[in-house]
């Protein structure tokens, strides 16, 4: 009888729970934002001594794997107590994990760096999963434009490459060129579906003003106004569906794409929108690679990274003191003695090309631009236009793909 | 009054009354209870989906389902992807059932030569992940469609292949028919191995020509055999998400489980929610189409007789033909695909398969110092790589255990109990997750566990909804197996233990464990293995934190680091290996015995 | 004239494993011949043999006159240009085709008309009263009914030989005695030539017109029933046959001219041969059945009962003399109280004298006890 009883509970409690129980845990977010105009005036020691005193782990997860190095760096330089756990996310993982953690409230990410702002805004700051926080040291070394609505961290950009032996120097040189027969098939760039920044860009050029600039360039390219379809309702749309339906290759992985566009003895004029980092590595280790930066009317596309605390931060003191640290000579560039876990030394974005840091005092590496002669030429990230449009965008490739 | 409790008195002094009480309560809970948690999940709007449905999150919606059936997406979302995924999971049966049947007959009906060493590593594919020949594939036959460097063989030959042959259905179908041939030589071989050879004599006797007695014997006695096969084969194609996504994604060619993966993972889960349910019911539709077809009254119950010596068909002069034939296939699905993951391992530049572009580094290169993953050590000195090879041996063997324990007591107590509606209940429910295709089960938990529900915390993120669903979902096979090898046990083993007064738990470990030794072994070998090689049950669990080897794998090849892929991809198959071979070594334990158990 | 001959057969699995061993059979037209013999014997083989279905190693086969079989003129002729029947031991029916697809399946591959197939299977179906069963399927038939059926399928394209393996070992005891009675109708009116395979030695005394008893591939004895029954070959034959079986006693034997004085453990007999045999001094076995083991007041010997087994035809009994044990068979419905002690003698000309060395039958004769 007893046995039955206890049977009979468990039953009714199972039944409960699968009815729906589900009461979700009301969050409050920790508000210690600056909403109010007042920008945090704790420095970066105070918040090193108080992350001490607070003494629990810290998580991290970036989709940079640079701060994964970083994060062991900066443990060992200042030979912290506290655990620090860094991972290396992609984007689309990080929003799921993260708005799933905050809001069941299990332990999860103190700190995040993560791409795709339209995202991010949408599921995650609307959410009041993270906010965005800087103290005034971070917002001396980035200013305004890079402080709101979301803190940027670190910029990468995607520029048009091409292989060196079936394309001409100066042959891309108007962004129509993706919608030409003669390049039928030989278009790459990274599934927009499953990398956002790339959505993010197809949403932003699909503004007025870009799509005026779009209009103007195929006049250009082809010598004769623009025609818009039907389903298109503006030449930014237009370009889109157009580069679909010229074979555009959809690729996983942007270094997989420049070894795929660069590796010797090709006949196809490959080319596709890459980041300028994997460009350059692969250049070094052989591939036939070039870039172009004369591209009307832009050349690529630059999107930040973000760095952002969780609302549910168990040590968000460290979790400041290490974005603080990031924007520093050392925190980008590496002291030149810091060693990691494996011994080596740490080295940061030091030589690293199509990175650049939102701390525009910091020298971009040897051989590429500064960041604001990117930002004239490539279509900039602008997290608040790609949130409300995106899903507009997304459908309209749905249909065409 | 006291009649009843007496009655319930007696019904709770049986242990498998107990067993069978807490497995309906258990399984409701995993089993039922998500069922009707995904399809809520079906009708109100997620936090991704904000900006497209514009309503507040957890808000009811019929968004998803008038977006999937009757909006203008509905061809790209639904249509296009179901009609591929029909298409594959159709072909992949003919190609399994033709190859695996035919091996089958090849091995145990012809003189056929060299036929141990081929039986052997005809399974091969089984034990080894179900990407691995879509990965060997994509190694040999990679052309210029996506860029890049050409695969080996045209590499070696010049000739480059075209884009069907290369991408999109045609080696999806291939390679998941391949993948699992092996099901249809162990079903259908078992079969044509054990069935009564009197009664294609017989038909000889009666002047029955070879045609015929094929078409007319031999076929409609391995059909349930076959149909077994199909089952499987259809919805673990139905179900495949890496050999789609490996094959498909160049050239766009979209299935059920990529657009699943890419609803749950994007902007759409609610749709993704859908693309689960109906998964769900073509798996149950096509369970109870097979069950009509194969109605009780042709019931094969095969009076089993001394079926000594079946005459072997002498192929006579195509005899090295055929076996040279065969073994190119087998050497096809088993070796050659190891030897394309060893070479991808070691060559730097891609497409360049000189000694001079090969290197060691990506196995046992140091740290370099950088930050991206070819600058990390290799795989067999690098920590991440053995937390992760752990993460992954560790889970694996919890489920294993899980799954083998729990589905050996369910299948005790469902044959003690035969008959009953209890009993009844309870062998459904063990068979429910069998049905699920495995991304569509992890959608469920997902969508499930990511809520606290009571006493239980929100799992997500946790190594435990892991080995929870795992256990789960493996459980169909270590029941099945149990319950088949306990209705070969007859009661009075264990009755006359109850007559000497031995306890439930003694009978249990001393009279019944080690006589059924050999199927539990089994019972915990399958799982483990399946679980070693699973990536889309794990795929949208798994965090940074508990990757598995699979995950990761996945992972690497997303990225495009080739060699790091294949390496990981023979580190799988060497543990796999490794563990089954030393199980089958010790115990006699199989994982053929294990498949022929679980059906 | 369907006569079956096989000269010098032998069949070899593998290397070592000799099933037949160099046998010669000859089965006359119309016959109802056992192929009898314990587990193993090779009995089977020989049967599967003749139909085709096993290759001889060595030998040659005749059937009707057509040499079917021969290694030497490398002549093999397939089971379905044999024109045998077949009767498996667990029917060997089809279990995806009905009762009367199984038995019109093998007319149709003898190109046979639509009507008279189904004239025939109607026919064979009345014969066997399955013809209400015709439209289920085997799984849904008893054992006997599918005994007949696969007995009809047999029957159905009517064979003149008919080869039977055990086929009625799968049944309960009521339906065997049924069954048998059924075959041997059977071979009356269908006149064929039957070869029956059987371990039953009581179904082959029945049913056969000849049993050729075998051991270890090799032929013991090829004869009909009772003579194997009342004259066995050796002492294999004699204690294979009969049950309760015969009793064995070992003896020591002092020849003379009227016969030989048989000197056993407990008690001396005299054996007197039914025909002159020249005997000399040595080791024998007296074999006597149990029915010759005559229970009765005046008997000189005297046993102990150690069981007693009535069935109400007879009582079969075990009697101790000493440490031999005797099995006996009272005739009539009596019971006898165990340890009693009850007297019994010999009496009658069939009782078999067997060589000990040899285990060869020397001759048959009749006993007068001497000594007890």
């Amino acid at each position: 009888m007893k046995k039955f009883l206890t049977m009979f509970c468990s039953l009714c409690l199972c039944l409960g729970m699968a009815t729906g129980c589900s009461s979700t845990t009301d969050d409050t977010p920790a508000d210690d934002t600056n909403e109010t105009g007042e920008i945090d005036q704790t420095t970066f020691e105070e918040l090193l001594e108080a992350g001490k005193e607070n003494g629990k782990k810290v998580t991290v997860y970036s989709t940079h794997s640079v701060v994964v190095s970083a994060c062991e760096a900066f443990k060992n330089k200042f030979d912290l107590d506290v655990e620090f756990e860094c991972t290396q996310i992609g984007d689309t993982d990080q929003i799921t994990q993260v708005a799933t953690e905050v809001s069941t409230g299990a332990a999860g990410a103190d700190i995040i760096f993560i791409q795709d702002g339209a995202r991010v805004l949408t599921d995650l700051v609307d959410e009041g999963y993270v906010v965005n926080w800087y103290n005034q040291e971070i917002y001396d070394a980035v200013g305004e434009e890079q402080a709101e609505p979301l803190l940027v961290w670190d910029y990468c950009n995607k520029v048009f490459i091409y292989n060196t032996d079936n394309v001409a120097e100066d042959e891309i040189n108007n962004i129509w060129y993706v919608t030409d027969e003669k390049y039928a098939g030989t278009v790459m760039m990274k599934d927009p579906f499953t990398e956002g920044v790339n959505m993010d860009f197809l949403t932003v050029i699909t503004s007025d003003e870009n799509a005026a600039l779009l209009e103007e360039a195929y006049k250009e390219y082809y010598g004769e106004d623009l025609v818009l379809d039907d389903d298109c309702p503006n030449a930014g749309y237009q370009w889109i569906k157009m580069l679909y339906n010229n074979g555009l290759v959809v690729g996983t992985s942007d270094g997989d794409m420049a070894q795929s566009i660069g590796a010797e003895g090709q006949t196809k004029p490959w080319s596709g929108l890459i980041t300028l980092n994997k460009y350059v590595k692969n250049l070094e280790i052989g591939y036939k690679l070039g870039y172009t930066s004369d591209v009307t009317p832009f050349a690529g596309f630059i999107y930040p990274i973000y760095g952002l605390l969780t609302s549910n931060a168990d040590n968000p003191e460290m979790a400041k003191a290490f974005l603080c640290w990031l924007y520093t000579e050392d925190g980008w560039f590496g002291d030149g003695e810091t060693t990691l876990n494996d011994g080596s030394v740490y080295v940061g974005m030091t030589g690293r090309q199509g990175d650049y840091s939102a701390n525009t005092s910091l020298a971009v590496a040897d051989g590429d631009q500064e960041l604001s002669v990117w930002k004239d030429i490539l279509i900039v990230e602008d997290p608040e236009y790609a949130a409300e449009h995106r899903a507009d965008v997304e459908d309209f490739i749905n249909l065409i793909k | 009054m006291k009649k009843k409790l007496n009655h319930l008195k007696t019904f709770f002094s049986k242990p498998y009354n107990v067993l069978l009480l807490i497995f309906l309560v258990v399984l409701a809970y995993l089993v039922v209870v998500p069922l009707f948690s995904i399809v809520k999940d079906t009708f109100i709007v997620h936090s991704a989906e904000k900006s497209r449905v514009r309503q507040a999150v957890g808000s009811f919606t019929l968004y998803h389902w008038n977006r999937l059936f009757v909006s203008q997406y509905s061809n790209s979302l639904l249509y296009e992807p179901l009609m591929h995924s029909l298409i594959c999971a159709v072909f992949s049966c003919i190609v399994s059932v033709l190859i695996g049947g035919g091996f089958a007959w090849l091995v145990t009906r012809t003189d056929m030569r060299w036929k141990k060493v081929m039986t052997k590593l005809f399974i091969f594919p089984y034990i080894m992940p179900s990407w691995t020949l879509a990965l060997a594939w994509k190694n040999f036959f990679k052309n210029t469609a996506v860029g890049g460097a050409m695969g080996i063989f045209t590499a070696a030959t010049g000739i480059e292949t075209a884009n069907w042959f290369a991408y999109g259905a045609f080696p999806i179908i291939l390679v998941t028919g391949l993948h699992y041939a092996p099901f249809a030589y162990i079903l259908i071989g078992g079969v044509l191995r054990n069935m009564d050879a009197n009664l294609e004599e017989a038909a000889v006797i009666l002047k029955t020509n070879r045609l015929r007695m094929f078409a007319r014997i031999t076929i409609p006695m391995v059909m349930p055999a076959v149909m077994s096969t199909i089952i499987l084969v259809f919805s673990s194609a139905m179900s495949s998400f890496a050999v789609p996504q490996f094959l498909g994604l160049p050239v766009r060619y979209y299935v059920l489980t990529t657009e699943l993966y890419a609803a749950l993972q994007g902007t759409n889960p609610g749709v993704g929610y859908i693309i689960a349910i109906l998964m769900i019911i073509i798996s149950v539709l096509i369970m109870i189409g097979n069950q009509l077809l194969i109605g009780k009254r042709k019931s094969y119950a095969t009076v089993t007789g001394k079926s000594a010596n079946v005459s072997v068909f002498h192929l006579k002069k195509a005899r090295n033909i055929i076996s040279l034939l065969a073994g190119v296939v087998v050497l096809c699905m088993s070796v050659i695909p190891m030897i394309s993951f060893m070479l991808q391992s070691v060559i730097i530049v891609k497409g360049d398969y000189s000694l001079a572009n090969m290197t060691l580094d990506f196995w046992i290169g140091i740290s370099k110092g950088g930050n991206d993953i070819m600058d990390k050590a290799g795989i067999l000195i690098n920590s991440d790589v053995w937390k992760t090879l752990f993460n992954s041996i560790k889970l694996s063997a919890i489920v294993a255990v899980g799954a083998g324990t729990f589905g050996f007591l369910a299948g005790y107590s469902i044959v003690r109990r035969r008959g009953s509606k209890l009993s009844r209940i309870v062998e459904n429910l063990t068979f429910i997750p069998y049905l699920i295709p495995s991304m569509a089960f992890a959608a469920i938990y997902l969508s499930m566990f990511s809520q606290s529900h009571g006493i239980i915390p929100s799992l997500y993120g946790t190594f435990a909804i892991l080995a929870l669903i795992g256990t789960v979902k493996y459980l169909p096979m270590a029941s099945r197996s149990g319950v088949n090898s306990m209705l070969q046990l007859s009661p009075e083993i264990e009755e006359a233990g109850i007559i000497q007064g031995i306890p439930w738990i003694k009978r249990m470990t001393r009279i019944i464990v080690p006589i059924e030794k050999s199927t539990i072994v089994s019972g915990y070998l399958l799982p483990f293995v399946s679980s070693m090689r699973e990536l889309s049950l794990y795929v949208i669990l798994v965090t940074a934190n508990n990757r598995v080897l699979t995950t990761l794998l996945f992972m690497y090849d997303e990225k495009g680091w080739d060699q790091y892929s294949n390496a990981i991809n023979l580190l799988i198959i060497f543990v796999v290996l490794l563990v089954n071979f030393g199980v089958e070594k010790l115990t006699g334990a199989s994982i053929e015995k294990g498949v022929g158990g679980s059906n | 004239m369907p006569t079956i001959r096989l000269e010098n057969i032998t069949k070899k699995f593998g290397k070592d494993s000799i099933a037949v061993n160099q046998m010669d059979l000859e089965i006359k037209d119309g016959e109802f011949v056992s192929l009898l013999g314990p587990s193993g014997c090779g009995k089977t083989t020989t049967l599967r043999m003749i139909a085709g279905l096993e290759t001889p190693t060595e030998g040659e086969i005749y059937i009707d006159g057509e040499l079917v079989f021969s290694e030497e003129k490398g002549v093999n002729l397939s089971p379905d240009k044999r024109n045998v029947g077949f009767l498996f031991q667990n029917y060997a029916l089809w279990p995806h085709m009905t009762v009367y697809k199984n038995i019109s399946f093998g007319l149709e591959n003898m190109k046979w008309e639509k009507a008279k197939i189904d004239a025939r299977v109607n026919e064979i179906c009345e014969t066997m009263r399955i013809k209400e069963y015709m439209n289920r399927y085997p799984a849904e038939l008893s054992g006997g009914q599918q005994q007949r059926v696969a007995i009809a399928r047999t029957l159905a394209p009517n064979p003149r030989i008919l080869l039977m393996d055990e086929p009625l070992s799968n049944l309960d005891a009521k339906l065997r005695n049924d069954m048998r009675a059924e075959l041997k109708r059977l071979h009356m009116t269908t006149k064929a030539t039957f070869v029956y395979v059987t371990h039953d030695q009581s179904e082959a005394m029945t049913l056969s017109s000849k049993v050729c008893l075998m051991k270890e591939g090799v032929v013991q004895q090829y004869c009909p029933p009772l003579e194997l029954y009342g004259e066995p070959a050796n002492l294999f034959c004699a204690d294979f046959m009969g049950n309760p079986s015969m009793n064995f006693i070992q003896c020591h034997g002092k020849a003379h001219e009227k016969g030989i004085d048989l000197n056993c453990k407990h008690f001396a007999v005299r054996f007197t041969p039914n025909h002159p045999v020249d005997l000399s001094d040595g080791e024998y076995v007296l074999g006597i059945r149990p029915e010759f083991v005559v229970v009765d007041e005046k008997g000189s010997i005297e046993g102990r009962v150690i069981s007693s087994l009535p069935s109400g035809m007879e009582t079969t009994l075990s009697l101790a003399v000493n440490d031999v044990t005797f099995s006996a068979v009272a005739f009539g419905s009596i019971d006898f109280a165990m340890d009693s002690i009850i007297h019994f003698g010999f009496s009658g000309d069939r009782y078999v004298l067997f060589d000990a060395k040899s285990t060869k039958m020397i001759t048959l004769g009749s006993l007068e006890v001497l000594s007890v």
